[in-house]
């Protein structure tokens, strides 16, 4: 089977359980009681598409304040980057507009950009409407996704969607720009710099991403 | 503080001093040259005047800032790329510059902790850009295309460094080269190690620093010869794994850090994990490069390896739970408690709490006096050597050394004699389990 290497990072405000999700997608029980994370912390996770196995190198980085400032160390050549809210907190919700357009500024290349809304399960304290999330992720071609880690809900059904997008990005890349694989293993970067060598731009041509869907 | 006002000190200044003192204060156990971490005087103090040691390492680090002196030297080596082994980083491995240098191997293999350093992949990296300057610089057969353009080349040398036989190319027109390799084999071997290979090439490593920590203290570090870590620098380690060990847990965290002794003007990037399920034993790997994650991710995994096949996570595990030295089992009977520290190594021995002080009150209360006899010996003003500090509770023996500092607990009732007999005795059992209580060999690349 084909096997699709590909660098993704989880952002969002401290406490809106990134680490949480992470744990869930390692198969961890959920724990009350987890740390903040400092600096980044590394997770690899394959999703198996059939036809192809995509090898996530997940960052999960550190939601505190403090170390806003590392950021571009890890989503630096990413290409996919999760934006996580907590459904309770509103302001979690409007962080996300300064990472979007940070990862516009900053990362040239194409991205696969996916949206969680995590604690799915507190309802009853929920301050971001699902519409008003899903309306944000259609506008930036971001998949759509409630999650609660708590109940491990909707976490690996985002991150299935995600490897879907970044094979899909991959494939037109390759297609798009007449470029031929060469063997089992693929790299993404890799994909995108033999794009950029190919045509000599720094604007490699991207097939126009699906819309959004809520699952 | 209740001892305060009932308590008499009589201390000696430097003119009475025991007449058996400089017998055993020659003795000064724990004492090596080839320290892992700097020697300073004090954790806190930084203002205090280093050793000979410290005084070079000062003036190569205000030399240049270290960091900017390791990423220039890895900006040059990515800028101006030796002819041949440029073409070859991207493409095939195999074609990278790999001297294979046979050595008689009498590898330690027990010997738990050499063992992390052993790893060839590990030690022998630095050396590659001395090579690659020399190389630069030499107008010999080196530079020459057809030379260059072979794939594989097969160096002989004597033990001595003297050229045997080359496969390609005439051996008198590889002197310069084959001295370099010389050197850096006579580097290794005077750390008691041998080469086994040295990598050339997109393999090599921009490691800094190795250190294993368990239990809040140093387990053991490899450092780059050329540079040496702080006690303050490891103290802010130390304190970042105790204080995060849950955050730790969850895998492999790779965070920029600065380490201010080391260079207050830039970051190291370090790899942190933790080798056992129980958490018990974490390993940082220090880099310049913010690149070398999953560089030192497999290092991780190699050192790891080695660990488990030697059995070494137990072994810390059991150390860990036996907790350090019993004054008990020293068996010198008036003595309740001690602190040592080894000057030249900057590290220290603290004996475990036993009865009286396994109750918190009575062990902050010991540690109160300490801090006072301490501060009273270190007094700028007029520093002692040794001062006897007879209190309510404990008498305490403060004796400063150039080569050790100590501190030893009795009951309140002992003798100057007594207490001064039972110090030599203290000092003779630490001289003798030197290399159980201190890391004495430093471990360099």
């Amino acid at each position: 089977m084909r096997e699709l290497i590909s660098k993704v990072v989880m952002l969002g405000s401290q406490a809106v359980g990134k680490t949480s999700v992470i744990l869930r997608l390692k198969g961890s029980r959920f724990d009350k009681h987890v740390s903040p994370t400092i600096g980044a912390s590394y997770c690899a996770c394959k999703v198996n598409l059939g036809h192809m196995e995509v090898k996530m190198q997940v960052w999960d980085t550190a939601g505190q304040e403090r170390f806003r400032a590392m950021a571009p160390l890890y989503y630096r050549n990413t290409n996919a980057a999760i934006l996580v809210y907590d459904i309770t907190s509103y302001s979690s919700f409007v962080d996300l507009k300064s990472w979007v357009e940070e990862l516009n500024g900053n990362v040239d290349n194409p991205l696969v950009l996916c949206l969680l809304g995590n604690k799915h399960d507190l309802e009853d304290r929920r301050e971001v409407p699902t519409e008003e999330a899903f309306n944000f992720a259609a506008s930036i071609g971001a998949v759509f996704q409630e999650t609660s880690a708590y109940q491990n809900t909707g976490v690996e059904e985002a991150f299935y969607e995600v490897a879907v997008r970044i094979s899909r990005l991959c494939d037109s890349l390759l297609r798009l720009n007449s470029l031929i694989e060469n063997g089992n293993n693929t790299n993404m970067n890799d994909v995108i710099d033999g794009v950029l060598g190919h045509q000599g731009n720094t604007h490699p041509h991207v097939d126009n991403m699906d819309m959004p869907k809520c699952c | 503080m209740a001892a305060s006002s009932s308590s008499s000190i009589s201390s000696c200044s430097h003119s009475k001093q025991p007449p058996e003192n400089d017998d055993i204060s020659r003795l000064a156990p724990g004492i090596s040259k080839d320290s892992v971490l700097l020697a300073t005087n004090s954790f806190a103090d930084i203002c205090e005047c280093f050793n000979e040691q410290c005084e070079q390492f000062h003036r190569v680090k205000h030399h240049s800032g270290s960091i900017s002196e390791l990423g220039h030297s890895l900006s040059r080596e990515g800028s101006q790329p030796i002819d041949g082994e440029e073409a070859t980083e991207d493409t095939d491995l195999e074609q990278d510059a790999c001297f294979v240098i046979e050595e008689n191997n009498t590898e330690n293999h027990d010997d738990d902790f050499q063992s992390a350093s052993e790893d060839p992949s590990d030690a022998m990296s630095r050396s590659i850009e001395k090579l690659r300057l020399v190389e630069e610089e030499q107008e010999d057969i080196i530079n020459n295309e057809e030379w260059q353009s072979k794939r594989k080349h097969v160096f002989i040398l004597s033990e001595a460094g003297k050229p045997i036989y080359s496969r390609y190319g005439s051996e008198d027109q590889l002197v310069t080269m084959m001295g370099v390799m010389q050197a850096l084999v006579a580097c290794v071997q005077d750390a008691r190690d041998s080469i086994r290979c040295i990598v050339a090439g997109a393999r090599r490593w921009d490691l800094v620093f190795a250190i294993i920590i368990a239990d809040k203290q140093l387990v053991t570090m490899v450092r780059m010869r050329k540079y040496s870590l702080h006690p303050v620098d490891l103290h802010l380690i130390l304190n970042l794994v105790s204080s995060s060990t849950t955050s730790f847990q969850t895998g492999e965290t790779w965070s920029p850090i600065c380490l201010p002794k080391f260079d207050s003007s830039g970051y190291l990037y370090a790899h942190i994990s933790y080798l056992d399920d129980k958490c018990n034993t974490c390993m940082l790997l220090l880099t310049v490069n913010r690149d070398e994650f999953f560089t030192l991710s497999e290092c991780k995994k190699k050192v790891l390896e080695r660990l488990q096949r030697y059995r070494c996570l137990e072994a810390i595990d059991v150390a860990i739970a036996e907790g350090g030295c019993r004054v008990s089992q020293i068996g010198i009977a008036d003595l309740r408690h001690f602190i040592y520290k080894s000057r030249s190594t900057s590290q220290f021995v603290c004996a475990k709490y036993e009865a009286p002080y396994t109750i918190d009150a009575q062990w902050e209360r010991l540690f109160s006096v300490y801090q006072r006899v301490h501060h009273r010996i270190h007094t700028t003003s007029r520093p002692l050597k040794i001062l006897f500090y007879v209190g309510v509770h404990e008498t305490i023996l403060g004796w400063v050394t150039s080569g050790f500092e100590l501190y030893a607990t009795f009951s309140p009732l002992v003798t100057k004699p007594v207490a001064i007999a039972a110090v030599e005795k203290l000092l003779r059992w630490i001289k003798r389990e030197e290399d159980r209580l201190f890391i004495l060999k430093s471990l360099t690349f």
